[in-house]
């Protein structure tokens, strides 16, 4: 048989399967936290996956030909938008898929630290929009969920009632979850931290959190020796405990902080999957606050 | 693996693969007969680094002034490297070439360091991200090193006379300063371009690594040519293909293809000269 006959024989493999067990709607996420509200929404009606694991950096992604093969499978991307994930579009450029929605699940999000001058990048690694870790304020989750929602519809219209039940009751979890959040950061209120990089603006407004310094000079850009001289005397004076390091940074800088200044080096993942016990949405919120509390409790 | 195959992007990748391969493993087989194999890392080095500079001058990756800052540094490169041979006998050349080298590699280092995602553009000027190539860059690539290679082959005798044999050619009274410097001018700029692809890393290996395979076999210029051009167009293919199937980024996967074809011709070559002698 000529390779051509055989390549299209697999090709032809998946329409002769039998139509049985109805073909779940695919969804591509930049990021393990879209990905895991869309799972949580869709139940066994979708399939998500991300391009990004929790424990990488979703602002730098080096471009791999299976990213393209999933996206060009797919029915739907959900980007995080505000300029963390451009390099979404190369992929989805190479995935050649006519057909898929993309959808920017930062669409009536409310930014914070949106740019009040104009940027240039001595400012480091500014977004336009603001900063794009929205995701991490439970409220934006349920935005995000309602968007997600919203693009599931629309590709799969006969579904359209379990995709709104599924956001009622991922609504009335959120809301019960963020009951307990709130009441178990209650130590945690007024506290001060630093942090590697600036990814926790939005956790830290929701839960009453300080963060008064960066590892990072500016977003994106290595620790430098001065600034790093700057945050061991601030992190002296302040009494400051913890040094919150996101799974994907270098940890040589913050461990040196932290020898020269007595606080306690703590990671804490930006996203699902960053830990062993961040394995959904609600666990990610789950798995910090437990970090944070028991390095304070120390 | 062979539904990816499918994509438009994996043959783009393996078309720029074959361009890269074809005039890398021409000018290779001039800068290894003429030993100057390190000027090519330092070269390309340089490169890198005026494309950093680019970059940090806020001009836009792709565009004529891109291109031009980094053939800039490439020229001066070039230019650091032949004055270096004039001037002092008991420095040997490839002690410059080695600092040049280093020189370029730390500095773009400091002009990348204060940018937001510096180190990321360090290791794409490193790897080259082959993968995403756009037919656009591929056109450029392709009428640039058509340029080069039509002037290599109208003055073919020069270069290869040069290369081959400089005594003699000095002696037919040829100004091989000047064909050394369009040698070197045309080097640069397919460096250049190369780079901005396929990274300093890629870029090194499809120069040295096919003529060197080629030099086990036969030392008569044509048919070291040929074999040449056919280690680096199995190489970049079989490279590109290894990282779809293996989902590996494509230029650092070329680069292991080569050495890996090196390593079994060379073990071809050694039973050979055993068989035979």
């Amino acid at each position: 048989m000529k390779p051509r006959m055989l390549i299209i024989l697999l090709l032809a493999l998946p329409l002769a399967a039998p139509a049985s067990a109805p073909a779940k709607i695919r969804i591509v996420a930049s990021t393990s936290d879209l990905a895991s509200i869309a799972e949580i929404i869709g139940g066994d009606l979708v399939e998500a996956d991300a391009i990004v694991s929790g424990k990488k950096d979703p602002h730098f992604v080096e471009i791999l030909p299976s990213y393209m093969v999933k996206v060009a499978r797919a029915d739907i991307y959900l980007k995080v938008g505000g300029d963390l994930d451009y390099w979404a579009d190369r992929i989805i450029d190479g995935s050649q898929n006519g057909k898929l929605l993309i959808v920017d699940c930062s669409q009536n999000v409310e930014f914070l630290e949106k740019p009040t001058t104009r940027i240039d990048a001595s400012m480091g690694d500014i977004h336009r929009q603001g900063n794009p870790h929205y995701w991490l304020d439970p409220a934006n989750g349920a935005i995000i969920a309602e968007t997600i929602t919203a693009a599931l519809t629309r590709t799969d219209p006969d579904n359209g009632a379990a995709y709104e039940s599924g956001l009622a009751a991922f609504r009335v979890r959120l809301e019960t979850k963020m009951e307990e959040w709130r009441r178990i950061a209650e130590p945690l209120r007024g506290t001060e931290i630093i942090t590697y990089h600036n990814s926790w603006p939005y956790f830290a407004r929701a839960f009453g959190i300080e963060v008064v310094g960066f590892v990072e000079p500016q977003p994106g850009i290595e620790p430098t020796p001065s600034h790093t001289a700057q945050l061991i005397s601030m992190v002296r004076s302040r009494k400051i405990k913890i040094i919150g390091k996101e799974p994907y940074f270098n940890s040589r800088t913050p461990e040196s902080i932290a020898r020269q200044s007595g606080a306690l080096v703590v990671e804490l993942p930006p996203s699902v999957g960053g830990a062993a016990d961040a394995t959904d949405y609600f666990a990610l919120f789950d798995a910090l606050l437990s970090r944070l509390v028991e390095s304070k409790g120390r | 693996m062979i539904e990816t195959l499918h994509f438009q992007f994996v043959w783009l990748a393996v078309i720029c693969g074959l361009i890269l391969a074809g005039i890398h493993a021409y000018l290779g087989f001039h800068i290894v007969s003429r030993g100057v194999i390190f000027v090519d890392l330092s070269l390309a080095q340089m490169a890198a680094m005026g494309a950093a500079f680019a970059t940090l001058l806020e001009v836009g990756e792709g565009t004529a002034w891109h291109y031009a800052i980094s053939l800039a540094f490439t020229f001066v490169g070039a230019g650091v490297v032949s004055v270096a041979r004039v001037r002092n006998e008991r420095i040997p050349h490839e002690a410059f070439i080695g600092i040049l080298y280093a020189a370029g590699a730390a500095l773009t280092i400091l002009l990348l360091a204060h940018r937001p995602g510096g180190m990321e553009e360090l290791q794409h000027l490193l790897a080259g991200s082959i993968l995403t190539v756009t037919p656009a860059e591929l056109v450029k690539i392709a009428v640039t090193y058509a340029v080069i290679g039509g002037v290599h082959y109208a003055f073919r005798k020069r270069f290869f006379s040069i290369t081959e044999n400089r005594a003699e050619a000095v002696a037919r009274g040829w100004r091989t300063g000047l064909w050394d410097f369009v040698f070197y001018a045309s080097f640069a700029i397919v460096v250049t371009s190369s780079v901005a692809v396929a990274g300093v890393l890629l870029v090194f290996s499809l120069l040295v690594v096919p003529p060197v395979t080629a030099l086990m076999f036969t030392g008569r210029p044509g048919p070291r040519l040929l074999l040449g051009w056919a280690v680096a167009f199995a190489g970049s293919t079989g490279g590109v293909l290894a990282a779809v199937g293996f989902d590996l980024p494509a230029g650092p996967s070329i680069v292991a293809c080569l050495v890996a074809l090196l390593l079994a011709l060379s073990l071809v070559a050694l039973l050979r000269k055993r068989s035979l002698g």
